[in-house]
């Protein structure tokens, strides 16, 4: 008994903390989902009155697919965009330090507080003659102002979004492509490969592992954070913006439907378990972690 | 083809890694930069690949200056120590990479794979990942994907040096076999004169950026034409005894505190060198042991090593240790104190200022 008491004593602190943090509000989150707790905050538990309510929500096809626009679009952009910058700035810049100035600039948003981040895009793409896009485009194309962010709201988000977000591709590409030996590029040359063969048919191929980890990795965070959608547009105009996980903040915490809030979380969560399988499926995980395939 | 340096230098950063480096390499010649690391023949081997670019002179491939060609417009083949064999690619999509980036049609490039992975005996492991593979079967792939565009030039980089002693000798005759065969222009770089000695037609013994000399094994072993490559030939490394070349009478003599050696007629150096300090170089199996003193050098034995066949005895000359082969007999019952007999024709004189051999 001893041999194990005095571990757990230690790591108590902590054990305490996870649970008060992490496990009991996942627990009191499935728990609300079968109420219909609203504001007078009492528990009530109605059964599967809540998904019965999701799945006849007259919102619901439109929520849907903006969550798919959302998080496919973001997803795309920081993959892609993620990766050209780290082709760019390790493989493509051979010079060290520039490589890593470039790549600390494109870490910048990350380490600026969102709400100045967004105060920045919200500046930029402001309507009238004073927002910066509109000034600009004024003097270059001559064009009238134009409200960017309710002409093209679910563009911006994902613009928004994606900068922030292709930094963590490109760190970790980055370190991908710095881990394939020189002498394999070199041999790549030799064997007649152009530079964009060499992209193409040794780098990409190459990219297999860390693609999954930062697409997996990023389709969790996106499905799950509101935060710049909030700060831009507020799911707005009309809910042209509004995702899955806004939506459910939206109507646990604007409406105080808590139940309701909580059930639309619930089902979110199983969407992402099911994803994540998905993906690990697509990219065939099993055979991966098999064997290292750059030694 | 016949390849050209003509007075090439590589600079790093300011160091001058290659210092007007000059070599001329016959059409289907295989040859051997040896040298020990840092010594530059990397570099060379780099820029004949095209990875590198020269800072001065020129490098030819027959008659045409290649020092901007990119490596894939020089049809060329290399094997690095490395292997550096695709781990995305199976063995044959390895073999047929380079015939793709020609675009050459796949059907004609699976076939053409197939044939040189045949030539070194790859064709049961065509379909395997190069994880799955050894370590020598990693490098025949290495080698059939250098071979398999028919290159002008092959370069070998280290091949060997990753394989245990067995599998070297069987992959040493094997890369002979197949460029006596195909009459590829080779060009290996190492720092194994063993390996040097028995796969090159001739040998270029590189030091700090320098050709030190460039000719067929068996001359580098019995005419060095300076200590470094006296030093750096052979194992055991050649024996070496500092005196001073005199002249006692007519005689022409290299003293020391302990002992002397006088030159025949035939042999004696040149009058302008009377004077000079000297290295005399004998090799260890140059030497005999014997009990007259006449013409011989004074030894004291210190130790021996058996290796089976021959003995090696470490001996003392003065105040400088010597290594000499003897048969196991001769061993045995050996006094402590006996005489060294130079064999005359392997006596070589050093100038110990320039380094240069004063006999040759």
């Amino acid at each position: 008994m001893k041999r194990w008491f005095l571990p757990y004593l230690m790591l108590s602190p902590f054990l305490i903390l996870v649970v008060m943090f992490y496990v009991i509000p996942a627990f009191i989150t499935v728990m609300l989902a079968f109420t219909d707790m609203n504001y007078a905050m009492e528990w009530r538990f109605a059964g599967l009155v809540n998904f019965e309510k999701i799945f006849t929500d007259p919102f619901l096809p439109v929520i849907v697919w903006n969550t798919c626009k959302y998080v496919g679009g973001t997803l795309f952009f920081n993959v892609v965009f993620g990766f050209v910058l780290a082709l760019l700035s390790t493989y493509y810049i051979q010079h060290e330090k520039s490589g890593i100035f470039f790549r600390a600039l494109w870490m910048l948003p990350r380490i600026s507080p969102p709400v100045v981040y967004v105060l920045l895009f919200l500046w930029f793409f402001a309507p009238g003659q004073y927002g910066l896009l509109n000034a600009l485009s004024a003097i270059f194309l001559g064009v009238e102002p134009q409200n960017w962010l309710s002409e093209y709201a679910m563009l911006i988000v994902i613009l928004a979004n994606g900068f922030v977000g292709a930094s963590f591709g490109m760190i970790i590409f980055s370190s991908a492509i710095r881990a394939i030996p020189q002498d394999i590029f070199r041999a790549a040359k030799v064997d007649g490969a152009t530079e964009f063969a060499i992209t193409k048919e040794i780098i990409l191929p190459l990219m297999k592992w860390p693609v999954m980890f930062v697409s997996v990795w990023q389709l969790l965070s996106l499905l799950t954070s509101f935060e710049y959608i909030l700060l831009l547009t507020g799911g707005g105009p009309f809910l042209d913006t509004e995702v899955w996980s806004l939506y459910s903040y939206h109507r646990a915490f604007v409406g105080f439907e808590f139940g309701y809030g909580a059930a639309l979380a619930l089902v979110m969560v199983f969407t992402a378990f099911f994803l994540t399988a998905l993906m690990l499926k697509l990219f065939d995980f099993n055979r991966m972690i098999k064997s290292s395939r750059i030694d | 083809m016949n390849i050209k340096f003509n007075n090439v230098s590589k600079a790093f950063n300011n160091q001058l890694a290659i210092d007007s480096l000059n070599l001329e390499i016959e059409n289907g010649e295989f040859i051997a930069l040896l040298g020990p690391s840092g010594c530059g023949k990397s570099t060379t081997l780099m820029m004949l690949a095209g990875l590198y670019k020269p800072t001065a002179g020129e490098i030819y491939f027959g008659s045409v200056v290649v020092n901007d060609l990119e490596p894939k417009e020089r049809n060329i083949g290399m094997v690095f120590q490395s292997y550096a064999l695709y781990p995305h690619l199976t063995v044959l999509e390895n073999i047929a990479f380079p015939l793709k980036q020609q675009k050459v049609p796949k059907k004609e490039r699976l076939r053409r794979a197939e044939e040189v992975a045949e030539l070194v005996h790859l064709q049961e492991f065509l379909q395997r990942w190069p994880s799955q593979l050894s370590g020598g079967q990693q490098q025949r792939v290495a080698i059939a994907r250098a071979l398999v565009k028919k290159p002008d030039l092959l370069l070998l980089d280290e091949p060997m040096s990753n394989l245990d002693t067995r599998l070297k000798n069987n992959m040493r005759n094997e890369v002979c076999r197949l460029q006596k065969q195909l009459k590829i222009t080779t060009v290996l770089v190492t720092h194994d004169q063993e390996e040097a000695m028995i796969m090159a037609d001739r040998v270029a013994i590189l030091d700090a950026g320098k050709i030190q000399q460039f000719d067929p094994p068996e001359k580098l072993f019995n005419k060095p034409k300076n200590l470094f490559v006296a030093h750096f030939m052979g194992n055991p490394p050649m024996n070496f005894l500092e005196g001073r070349l005199v002249n006692e009478g007519n005689q022409q003599v290299v003293v020391a505190d302990d002992w002397r050696y006088a030159f025949t007629k035939e042999k004696a150096l040149p009058e302008k060198y009377t004077g000079k300090q000297v290295k005399l170089g004998i090799r260890a199996h140059q030497l005999a042991i014997t009990q007259e003193s006449k013409d011989a050098l004074p030894a004291k034995l210190l130790a021996l090593e058996y290796l089976g066949r021959e003995v090696i005895i470490r001996a003392a000359i003065g105040k400088q240790n010597v290594c000499v082969f003897v048969e196991n007999m001769v061993a045995n019952n050996l006094p402590e104190h006996f005489y060294l007999y130079p064999d005359r024709a392997g006596v070589h004189v050093f100038d110990e200022e320039t380094g240069e051999n004063l006999s040759l």
